[in-house]
């Protein structure tokens, strides 16, 4: 019977490693392609460690277009972003939460029908209605209509909901005003959910490919997605080598956030989305 | 003066609730709700987007749009992707949950690494997975070729193209569900549980009467939420096929981009932007009756 | 001054009354005590002192300025909550300043103030932790210096001690009335544990569904209890209540520890103070005191040690009895109920309202069931 029982333990022990290795091993093979020749790219059947680490390949990548436009849009827009979504949120979060006013509820379901439409529904006519205020082809039109998140208000409104009455009242009788209230007690109460959030949001604008493809057509408003999904149009057929060096331009931040706060991430885009 | 600040305050105290939602109002009501009604409105009118007029033409683009063979290719693509990538992502996802959900920092290490990719840009999802699918050196081929299988044309190959695609989704969401569903087992109270043990439930009978029957608000939470984004898939195409070959891989999303930023034909455009938005719609509102009903257990 | 005056207060919720008609003056300097069960509308009566709630009808004076329409910042009050509201994001003596620095006090003065504070109520070592850290009564204590540190004149307490173990509740009760003789400001405490009430407050007002039944100083409240709900709500166990057949409309009370138990031989047995010194009065045969008798049952006993209580059960009812004596009456013991006329409480059966000894007995037929109350030699000769 033990033997039974250790050989099902390493039989379990393989099949996760087996698991595993399916939804990483892509990843490595995205790394280790990247530091490859031409020659060890078309290899049938594949070389699996390149003979020579060509970093070279990366900075091949990164010259090949305006990357540093590309990376610094990237970082401008999603932190942008996150900037105005979090003054817009808190507010609006703040009165939802903790004030009675006609039409509160009304309000509130509004933001959540906003919650529920997807971009992908509404980017033609946003697109027009951008085009006609002559903000296409600006940072602006990747901007503006993600300046305030309904699932912020929606987490946030959560938290403010949570904090007791009476902090608020002791503060009333300390003289605070309702603006100190709101951002020098609820924002640091809310932290967690704010770092939750913050993850959340940085990730979803970072990798967003869809948004500035349709608002965009000028390189100089492109983002990273763009540019990684243009080198291989550009470096054409065969040349994967230069397409996974720039991929990882774009998928190591990511995976080095990740590393680091990976409790908080999985919560980020988990539990947020179970409650 | 306190007097003086009261009065003030009088005046102010009523406005300040509308002023505090004022801004992310405006930001919805100009890039969520307007944005809606106009896509209604072009959905009824014929427009380049160059010429200064829109001409009203009634459901004229309806009557195109359904009697279009593409537009039937497009929806029956769409229907099928929809299909395969949800029932296949959740029933490896719930699989996989109840493996995996354990403690100790294997388990933690396995549920991390499924996880990851859903982390990752579509468009790099997309790129790996094209290099992966080469007809002559992906890796891909290698693995089929090392099971003894005939190699596959993959994305470039009308009957198969879909399925890669299909593939690609799995495999980017499956992570994601598995953690979902691994949530929701943990919220099943563990003297449940121990209850049955102590009632020599077997364990058949626990999973079909206690594990399913409590884990159902989860599975239909993930049920809307993967259809719905099924709906809208679209970088995966972009990148990886653009609708092809020969339209096998065109779903909606791709369609209406197409339509509109091709060929500019806005109106036609629009129209199956709202047969999309009926779709979601009325997902929408199973999910919200279902939000409302979870309210209820509290 | 700070004399808080509270002018035909009414408040309602939601078109439910839960303040009706509210009068109260509360003089400069004392420590009153707003005592009652819980939804008789103390801690909303305290709540709108402090601007937490807003006033339906009528008028709150602090000092000579009426603050009816004074946000609660400007009152010139500080409150201290029954789970602290102690701000969780900030250290402790962020906690404390917080007030100071709204109020636009300068640094130095800021520090100068802390430091004095945290020396008083001992919190000089923890001024740099966090609230979450410190353990229930450090936590009460932030919550006082925070209050103390604004130097109001009146001080609000909505149950402070009530999350507190029974020892620190104790020790925290002398540190509070010491600290009322040293501030000298008025103190306005909520509780509803009259023990508390009676041992902190100078002036006492029980309140019951909305009403001020009494305000008195915690003796008269024991002694001259405006009706009954006052004098079953003060001392423990409640007054024993009675309802004779014979006196409709009316009703007796008798404090437990007022009344005597007398065993079958004769000795007599719960003794209050005042009844040791009665006992030869009762042996003088020419001028007993007046009373009722009753022949009586134990039902049951609890030792708690200093004293003892009994539920004994008589043909007037059943009764609690406290007393105070080393020897224990045995369940089923048979014995004589003895009662004072003195010691009796008349209220009116309908209303509650005390009624006046006089008056009960222009009224009612009393002298019938009174007696005088002779040493009986065995069980069954006194009585009716």
């Amino acid at each position: 019977m033990p033997h039974v029982h250790k050989m099902l333990k390493w039989l379990e022990l393989a099949g996760m490693m087996m698991v595993a290795l399916i939804f990483v091993f892509p990843f490595v093979w995205m790394f280790l392609t990247s530091f490859k020749s031409l020659q060890e790219v078309i290899q049938f059947p594949p070389q699996w460690l390149p003979e020579t680490w060509l970093w070279e390949n990366v900075v091949k990548a990164w010259d090949s277009g305006p990357f540093l436009t590309y990376f610094s849009n990237s970082v401008l827009v999603a932190l942008s972003i996150l900037i105005l979504q979090f003054l817009t949120g808190v507010p609006a979060a703040y009165a939802f939460a903790r004030y009675r006013f006609k039409g509160r509820n009304w309000l509130f379901g509004l933001s959540l029908i906003a919650l529920m439409i997807p971009p992908q529904i509404t980017f033609l006519p946003v697109f027009l209605e951008l085009s006609q205020w002559k903000l296409i082809n600006t940072l602006w039109a990747l901007i503006l209509p993600y300046s305030a998140s309904a699932f912020g208000i929606f987490l946030l409104r959560q938290a403010f909901m949570q904090v007791p009455e009476e902090i608020v009242e002791a503060a009333r009788l300390d003289q605070a005003s309702e603006w100190q209230i709101m951002w020098n007690l609820m924002v640091p109460m809310a932290r967690p959910v704010l770092v939750t959030f913050g993850l959340f949001s940085f990730i979803y604008h970072w990798n967003d490919y869809f948004w500035p493809l349709v608002m965009t057509n000028q390189e100089l408003v492109r983002t990273l997605p763009i540019g990684i999904a243009m080198l291989k149009q550009s470096e054409g057929g065969v040349a994967w080598h230069i397409v996974m060096a720039g991929n990882l331009i774009l998928v190591l931040p990511i995976l080095l956030i990740f590393f680091l706060a990976q409790r908080q991430i999985i919560r980020a885009f988990v539990y947020s989305g179970v409650k | 003066m306190n007097q003086q600040m009261s009065i003030l305050e009088r005046l102010w105290m009523p406005v300040r609730p509308y002023l505090f939602v004022l801004p992310a109002l405006l930001v919805f009501l100009a890039f969520f709700l307007y944005p809606i009604g106009y896509m209604i409105y072009l959905s009824f009118t014929s427009w380049n987007f160059i010429s200064p007029d829109k001409e009203f033409v009634g459901i004229a683009n309806y009557l195109e749009l359904f009697a279009e063979p593409e537009f039937h290719q497009v929806l029956f693509n769409t229907f099928l992707y929809t299909l395969l990538t949800v029932s296949l992502s959740l029933g490896i996802s719930l699989l996989l949950a109840l493996w995996l959900n354990r403690r100790g920092s294997l388990y933690g290490i396995v549920q991390g690494a499924i996880f990851s990719p859903y982390i990752i840009s579509l468009v790099s999802v997309s790129l790996l997975w094209m290099w992966m699918m080469d007809p002559r050196y992906g890796l891909l081929n290698w693995v089929l070729n090392w099971f003894g299988l005939p190699p596959s044309k993959w994305l470039t190959d009308t009957d198969s193209a879909i399925y890669g695609l299909i593939l690609v989704s799995v495999w980017k969401i499956v992570g994601y569900n598995t953690l979902v569903f691994i949530a929701g087992l943990q919220s099943i109270p563990r003297e449940i549980y121990e209850a049955a043990a102590m009632d020599r439930s077997p364990v058949w009978r626990t999973f079909s009467k206690i594990t399913i029957p409590m884990l159902s608000p989860t599975l239909f939470f993930l049920l809307v939420i993967n259809t719905i984004n099924s709906f809208q898939v679209f970088d995966t195409v972009q990148v990886m096929t653009q609708g092809g070959p020969v339209n096998s891989t065109n779903m909606l999303v791709y369609y209406i981009y197409e339509n509109g930023f091709d060929f500019f034909k806005i109106g036609y455009a629009s129209a199956a932007g709202v047969v999309l938005l009926l779709i979601v719609g009325i997902l929408t509102v199973f999910h919200f009756l279902f939000l409302s009903k979870r309210v209820h257990y509290r | 001054m700070a004399e808080v005056v509270l002018k035909q207060i009414v408040k309602t919720f939601d078109r439910q009354t839960v303040i009706q008609q509210l009068d109260l003056t509360i003089s400069n300097g004392s420590f009153t005590v707003l005592v009652g069960p819980s939804g008789c509308g103390k801690t909303t009566t305290l709540r709108m002192i402090a601007g937490l709630e807003t006033v339906t009808e009528g008028e709150i004076w602090i000092g000579d300025q009426k603050v009816n329409d004074l946000p609660p910042g400007k009152r010139d009050l500080a409150m201290v909550f029954q789970n602290y509201a102690l701000y969780p994001t900030m250290t402790v003596k962020e906690n404390i300043e917080f007030g100071l620095k709204n109020r636009k006090v300068r640094k130095e003065e800021r520090e100068q103030l802390i430091r004095e504070i945290a020396e008083i109520v001992g919190l000089s070592d923890y001024l740099q932790r966090k609230p979450s850290t410190l353990s229930g009564g450090q936590r009460q204590r932030v919550a006082l210096a925070r209050a103390m540190v604004k130097k109001p004149k009146v001080f609000l307490m909505d149950e402070p001690l009530s999350n507190l173990d029974a020892t620190l509740r104790h020790q925290m009760r002398t540190e509070l009335i010491e600290l009322h003789k040293q501030l000298g400001a008025t103190f306005i405490y909520v509780t509803h544990d009259q023990v508390e009430a009676m041992s902190m407050g100078d002036q006492i007002v029980v309140m019951d569904r909305g009403r001020i039944q009494q305000t008195a100083s915690p003796m008269e409240l024991y002694q001259e209890p405006a009706n009954r709900f006052v004098a079953r709500f003060i001392g423990t166990p409640s007054m024993n209540i009675l309802t004779l057949p014979d006196l409709p409309g009316l009703q007796l009370g008798i404090r437990p520890e007022r009344v005597m138990l007398i065993r079958e031989d004769g000795s007599a047995f719960s003794f209050h103070a005042e009844w040791q010194r009665t006992k030869p009065d009762l042996q003088r045969a020419d001028n007993p005191p007046e009373g009722i008798s009753a022949e009586g049952v134990i039902l049951g006993r609890e030792v708690l040690g200093a004293e003892t209580l009994y539920k004994v059960q008589t043909q007037l009812g059943a009764f609690a009895v406290k007393s105070h004596s080393d020897l224990l009456l045995n369940q089923d013991e048979k014995v004589l109920v003895r009662l004072r006329k003195q010691d009796l409480y008349f209220f009116d059966a309908a209303a509650g309202q005390r009624v006046r000894e006089q008056d009960a007995f222009a009224r009612h037929a009393l002298e019938a069931i009174l007696s005088p109350l002779t040493e009986p030699a065995v069980l069954g000769v006194g009585g009716r």
